[in-house]
Parts: structure tokens; sequence; C-alpha cells
């Protein structure tokens, strides 16, 4: 199932950007490819942070549910890890923001 | 001034804890966060109307602390769930509503107020800050350390 997932979306990211790559000249294929970026590197940063939570929280569950004393110190090391992770996904955010709509390689683009 | 600081924290705890935040550690952090807003955006708002990249930073660590009182909010009843999969979906819908009213907000910021986007990460990254520090003082201030091999010196 994983390789046929990774087979599927590898060719359809490949046959989705060749156009854009070899254009790379033209300014329209620039940010064609820049929403691409964008686009996948949000959903990929959202997915990792969504699993990683997921398998934090799981781990933190099961802790919690053999040791109960401890209880305290792991909620406080989960909310720490949750926030961490969180603020990475901010940054992914961010990062997509700035090549979305501060244009940073407008100069180099246009010439 | 000590006495003036220690009411104010005092204030503070109970003020937090008024609102929720029942757990000592998480509370210190709470506090430590919103310690950290005040200060950024009393230095920060004062050069608003100038600068950009003061409003700007004052806004990101604005927006991080908000994010992250609700996180500290709901993490704390999470192990309460009795089920495994209850908690993790309850999370994970809180995460991605929260990420989407941030990328909403980011949006207005950087596109329709002209927001600069270094400074604004500068205010996200305060939260990140906060935790080393306090963690850094927490492994300073312990009794006891480990060696490498686990066992107390």
């Amino acid at each position: 199932m994983r390789k046929a997932f990774m087979t599927i979306f590898s060719t359809a990211a490949l046959l989705s950007l060749a156009s854009a790559a070899f254009a790379a000249g033209d300014a329209m294929a620039a940010i064609g490819t820049i929403s691409w970026a964008t686009a996948i590197g949000m959903g990929l940063a959202a997915a990792g942070c969504g699993l990683g939570q997921g398998l934090g929280l799981k781990a933190a569950c099961e802790g919690t549910a053999r040791n109960p004393e401890a209880g305290g110190k792991i909620t406080v090391t989960l909310i720490l890890g949750l926030a961490f992770i969180e603020s990475l996904a901010i940054y992914a955010l961010v990062v997509c923001l700035i090549l979305l709509f501060a244009h940073p390689f407008a100069k180099i683009i246009t010439g | 001034m000590a006495t003036l600081m220690r009411n104010l924290k005092d204030g503070l705890e109970r003020w937090l804890f008024r609102r929720g935040y029942v757990h000592p550690e998480v509370r210190e952090l709470v506090r430590n966060q919103v310690v950290l807003t005040a200060l950024v955006c009393a230095a920060c708002l004062p050069f608003s109307a100038v600068s950009t990249a003061a409003w700007s930073l004052a806004a990101g660590t604005l927006i991080i602390s908000l994010n992250f009182c609700s996180l500290a909010k709901f993490g704390q009843q999470i192990t309460g769930y009795g089920n495994k999969r209850e908690a993790i979906a309850a999370v994970l819908v809180r995460f991605y509503f929260r990420l989407a009213l941030t990328g909403f907000v980011l949006f207005g910021l950087i596109v329709w107020f002209g927001a600069s986007p270094l400074p604004l990460l500068a205010g996200i990254t305060t939260v990140v800050v906060n935790f080393l520090v306090w963690g850094v003082a927490r492994h300073a201030g312990s009794k006891t350390h480990q060696t490498l091999t686990g066992k107390e010196a």
C-alpha cells in the first residue's frame, strides 16, 4: 500500500512539476512552481506535525495509564512537546506565506 | 521593588489559576510567556508608528502566546481522557483549528497590513526561548544531577 502510494505520489509530482521546471525562465512558471512548493510544503508540515502530536499524545496516555503518579510530569513534558511541534507548523506556515505573498525572489525572477 | 514584583507575580499566578491553569508548572510557563509578551509589547508598541518591524514583532509574540495559552489550558486535561483515540482526535482537531486560525491572522498581517515577515518569525520564536530558559533554569536549580549512566551523583 505504502509502495503504491509513494509511486503514485512521486509520479504525480514529477508530471505536475516538469513543465514548470523546464520553463524556469518564465515568471508565470516560476509563480506556478512557488505555488506548488508552498502547497506541498505546508501539506507535509501539517501532516508531519499532526503525526508527531498524535504519537506524543499516545505515548503520554500510555505512560499515565501505567504510572498515574507521574501524570503531572508527563503533562508538562507533553505540553512542551506539543508547543514545540505547533511552533514548527507555524514556522512552516510563515515561510509558505513569505514565499507566496512577500515575493523574496521577485527581482531574480523578473531579472 | 522586590515586594512589588512579588505581589505582581502572585497576582498573575492567582489570575491564571482562576482562568483554569491549575497545574503549577504549566502555570509557571504560561506566566513567563505572559510576562515576556507584555515586555515585548511594551518595548515595541511605542515604535509601531515609525517601524513596521516593531509592531510585527509584537504581533508575532501575541499570536504565539495566545496559541500557547490555548494549548496549555487544554493540555492539562488531555491525559485525563479515558479513551486514547478520543484524546488524539481532540488534540488533532484543536491543532488544525488553531493552525487555520493562525494562518488566517498571519495572512491578514502579511498581505493586508504589510507586516515584516522576519520580525514576525522572531516574535513566534519567543515561545521557544521561553521554554529553553525555563528548562535551563530548572536544570540549574535541581539539586541532584544525573551522570551519563543514569545514576544520581
